[in-house]
């Protein structure tokens, strides 16, 4: 349609104009609005702190997550506190970073499987919240999990960018690869793919890790440190990136549906 | 202050503030009411309703959009509820318009020359325009006309109308589309939209 046909309609539609509302309704309205609102008692819980949400938000979670993450701690202090700590070790090792990737994740994808999503949408707390603050608690552990490892490991070798390449570089790739899965793929089958996904991650870094520390023997790769530390910087941003547009697409997805609760 | 800020003491036990409030949107939640259903007094039932509704679910308000268009949605929400269970009647083309009563008085159809009843006719014509337009509004499928309220009579563009109807981009666009060519054809088939 043209522009000026649909100027002339807008002309043609100003001509109806809406009678004014009669101020005795207005008042009746109000009238009606102070009565019921003495009986709504209204929740001020969208004012608690980010620490209270978070504790709220602990019981909910996955009670075999904790363990499996003191599993790895467990795995970390025994293998790390050999004397010298042999490559092989280290490629066994890089096996844990998938797995610490996957809980958080494993934890938020109960919210796809049977469309509990919607329900949790028109919770308090809407979608977006609960899965940030779930990816926060349990990647917090994640982040504990590590940090121990990597002082234990500093306490053994110099060359921290080793922990680094074996270590954080395949949860950083992992954690990116499932938080875009989950952003693209939610699903029924999202659990699935999670594994199959750490699986072949696992694998791949595994026979990749072996191969550089072959190389690496040879006298090779005396780039590897530097391009390491920037690829952890990298990945943390590229980490980060997908878990705030997971959020934000959930947010879309969930907005919607709390606004006319009928 | 702000709708968000009044919102928020609202929450916090300020509930005289729900009054500035009502006054502020009471009559754009009414304009919209009126032009959906057509009828005045179904426009208070459904304004009413919205009020009582933005109430009860006040506490689960997400502070993303205007609270305007969280208004009005409510309000869209409400006259679609209304409408399921009391169908409107099916709106005749056969109706003749020309018969009219001006405050009491029987109009016959006839104005003897004079400025007073100049005045009188231009004014009656300015109603039957305004009744032909809102007929034709009636004659479109809910959806369009909804779409056609919001684009013409509260200047929302395509996305926010698309937010506040609960639909994608591209629906929101082929409703406004298809909305104005049938709002076209119907002043056309009223004899209306030639006269400018």
């Amino acid at each position: 349609m043209k522009k000026s046909d649909q100027e002339r309609i807008a002309q043609f539609l100003q001509q109806n104009q809406a009678p004014k509302p009669l101020p005795e309704k207005v008042f009746r309205l109000k009238q009606e609005v102070r009565h019921q609102a003495e009986s709504i008692p209204f929740a001020v819980l969208q004012h608690s702190s980010l620490p209270d949400r978070l504790l709220r938000q602990l019981p909910y979670i996955s009670p075999w997550i904790w363990p499996v993450q003191l599993l790895v701690l467990l795995l970390f202090f025994l293998l790390l506190r050999q004397q010298s700590i042999r490559v092989e070790t280290l490629v066994l090792l890089s096996s844990t970073g998938p797995l610490l990737a996957i809980l958080p994740m494993a934890d938020s994808i109960r919210s796809f499987g049977c469309n509990m999503w919607e329900m949790e949408a028109a919770c308090r707390y809407d979608l977006r919240q609960i899965t940030a603050m779930r990816l926060c608690i349990v990647g917090g552990g994640d982040i504990l999990v590590l940090a121990f490892g990597s002082c234990l490991y500093g306490q053994k070798m110099s060359a921290l960018w080793e922990f680094g390449l074996y270590i954080l570089l395949p949860f950083l790739v992992s954690s990116c690869i499932y938080l875009q899965e989950l952003n693209h793929f939610p699903g029924k089958y999202s659990a699935c793919l999670l594994v199959s996904t750490g699986i072949g991650v696992n694998l791949t870094c595994c026979f990749l890790l072996g191969n550089i520390s072959g190389r690496m023997h040879a006298g090779d790769m005396k780039w590897l440190p530097a391009v390491t530390g920037g690829a952890v910087i990298a990945f943390s941003a590229a980490t980060v990136y997908s878990a705030v547009s997971l959020c934000t697409n959930l947010k879309k997805k969930e907005g919607v549906i709390k606004w006319n609760l009928e | 202050m702000s709708d968000e800020e009044m919102i928020d003491r609202i929450l916090q036990g300020e509930k005289s503030l729900l009054d500035p409030l009502i006054d502020k949107y009471y009559q754009e939640v009414f304009r919209f009411c009126y032009y959906r259903t057509g009828s005045e007094q179904t426009a208070y039932d459904c304004t009413q309703d919205t009020f009582l509704r933005m109430l009860r679910f006040m506490d689960s308000y997400v502070e993303t959009h205007k609270f305007k268009s969280y208004l009005l949605h409510i309000a869209l929400n409400v006259c679609r509820d209304y409408y399921r269970a009391n169908p409107p009647p099916t709106v005749s083309l056969a109706e003749d318009s020309s018969e009219q009563y001006d405050g009491g008085a029987q109009f016959t159809g006839q104005f003897p020359y004079s400025e007073e009843n100049d005045a009188k006719k231009s004014a009656y014509e300015r109603l039957e325009n305004s009744w032909v337009i809102q007929k034709c509004l009636l004659r479109l499928p809910e959806f369009q006309r909804e779409v056609i309220i919001l684009h013409f009579y509260y200047g929302y563009k395509v996305r926010e109308i698309a937010k506040i109807t609960d639909v994608s981009l591209s629906a929101a666009k082929s409703r406004l589309k298809q909305g104005l060519g049938k709002l076209r054809k119907f002043f056309q088939e009223e004899g209306i939209y030639e006269e400018i």
